[in-house]
């Protein structure tokens, strides 16, 4: 009894030791781009593998082309990819002296792809904040996931879709909004296992509009300065043109001379006070009294006669008043003044 | 004239040939539904069926598939429905015309019988049809 059990103990410590010694290789296909196959994720090997691989298809074992090396060891293999390689069973071996170890492998979930990129964020009138993204490939066979969280709180997912496009509806005011996006390929299309890497994060602030980490800002923001550049070269045009036609107006204003009480009076006062010829001044001026008589009317038996030199007066006081207008000439009033006057 | 009238036809061709691919795609989409039902009522007691693999050529998928037909109504299911349902749509034509080969080398080479494909059981039939199915989607996705 003993001797069974001791035979049986060091059978089990044999396998145990041979397990420790195989190496595993793991294989995974990166973004339907090309297959990594790697042996060190158990311990980093001590001793180079040469790797031959084979699909199917092909038949015969071919030797690796692209080593992956860590510290100068070989620790995996970089193998390119085709379509319908997924469905394919993929046969590796590891050859080291005289020992081989191979494993057949099912690769039709073992897709892992880049994450999304391209994010941008936009706000609907309904109001909807909507957000878009580019899949790392171009296929219906991707189904993407998207999480947000408002104000750094906890992230709230969404259920896996074809689309490439969000929508939240009635977003909250005055709030912070931050979106990741990963990725995988489908249920319809033999789902992968892994999700891909969470995209680069993108914020959406309600009360600035879309900010930082990634792209595109929303369309006002873009023709605010454009706006006020504008706005303000409209004015300073507009000023100018008033500068330059009302340069002397704003001259006396801006710059009014100050008379000098300390100087001669007898001075000639077109000097030191500007008035215009516009102005009617005249140096040399000569009041003419302009006579005043009261008239009143008499009834008498000559009635034409009296109507005519009653007119004849009207006109000689007008003369008075007209005498500024053409100040250069003086009026020969004085002798029609008195006939009309006696009378 | 002329010039027109020829747009207007290479136009409407090109709709009906995405049209075409995108019928395709929705077949296929709806026979991997059907067959996931059908899993759902099937009692998995053991029952071993000769199961196609994938690693075939490519143009002896289409016999693979008519070994799949074959051995589906063998499958013990709580609902027949479906599993009528399944194999009328392994048989459509739309399938077929999906899944055969267009590569004249290919027609030329005999693919095996479907009595020498490994005995597996019910479980890991319905698993390797499943993916002949999504293998084939994924050439129009």
């Amino acid at each position: 009894m003993k001797m069974v059990g001791s035979w049986f103990f060091l059978l089990i410590s044999l396998q145990g030791y041979e397990a420790l010694s195989t190496p595993n290789v793991n294989c995974l296909i990166i973004n339907l781009d090309y297959v990594n196959c790697i042996w060190s994720e158990q311990r980093i090997p001590e001793v180079n593998f040469t790797f031959f691989s084979n699909r199917f298809i092909k038949g015969n074992m071919e030797e690796c082309t692209t080593y992956l090396q860590e510290k100068s060891y070989a620790v995996g293999c970089r193998l390119s990819y085709n379509k319908s390689d997924r469905f394919s069973t993929l046969t590796t071996k590891l050859v080291h002296q005289s020992n081989s170890y191979v494993q057949n492998h099912n690769l039709k979930s073992m897709v892992k792809l880049y994450p999304p990129v391209n994010l941008s964020v936009e706000m609907n009138k309904d109001p909807e904040l909507n957000l878009y993204w580019n899949n790392s490939r171009n296929t219906l066979c991707i189904e993407s996931e998207v999480r947000y969280r408002i104000n750094n709180n906890k992230w709230q997912t969404s259920t896996p879709s074809k689309e490439q496009k969000y929508a939240v509806a009635f977003p909250l005011k005055s709030s912070r909004y931050e979106f990741q996006v990963r990725a995988r390929v489908n249920s319809i299309c033999g789902e992968s296992k892994f999700w891909s890497e969470w995209s680069q994060p993108i914020q959406w602030d309600s009360m600035k509009g879309n900010n930082i980490t990634d792209i595109s800002g929303s369309s006002m923001s873009v023709w605010k300065p454009v706006l006020s550049l504008v706005g303000t070269m409209t004015l300073f045009i507009l000023s100018c043109m008033l500068v330059y036609r009302e340069r002397e107006r704003l001259r006396f204003i801006l710059i009014p001379i100050v008379p000098n009480p300390g100087k001669n009076l007898d001075d000639n006062v077109e000097a030191w006070l500007p008035i215009s010829k516009e102005m009617c001044f005249q140096p040399n001026f000569t009041e003419l009294a302009c006579p005043v008589r009261e008239y009143s009317l008499v009834p008498q038996t000559g009635s034409v006669s009296e109507s005519e030199s009653n007119l004849s007066i009207l006109t000689d006081q007008s003369d008075c008043l007209s005498f500024c207008s053409s100040s250069a000439s003086t009026f020969p009033v004085t002798s029609e003044n008195e006939q009309a006057g006696i009378e | 004239m002329k010039l027109l009238v020829c747009c207007l036809l290479a136009i409407t061709c090109c709709v009906l040939a995405n049209v075409d691919k995108v019928e395709k795609s929705m077949k296929l989409t709806e026979v991997i539904k059907e067959l996931r039902e059908l899993n759902k009522s099937v009692e998995h007691n053991g029952m071993m069926l000769n199961t196609p693999t994938l690693d075939i050529e490519e143009c002896c998928f289409l016999s693979a598939l008519e070994c799949f037909q074959t051995m589906v109504p063998q499958l013990k299911a709580r609902q027949k429905k479906i599993q009528q349902k399944v194999v009328r749509n392994l048989k459509s034509k739309l399938l077929r015309s999906v899944v055969s080969c267009n590569r004249e080398e290919g027609k030329n080479k005999a693919c095996q019988g479907c009595d020498s494909y490994p005995l597996k059981d019910s479980r890991e039939f319905v698993k390797q049809l499943e993916s002949l199915l999504q293998k084939v989607t994924g050439y129009y996705e």
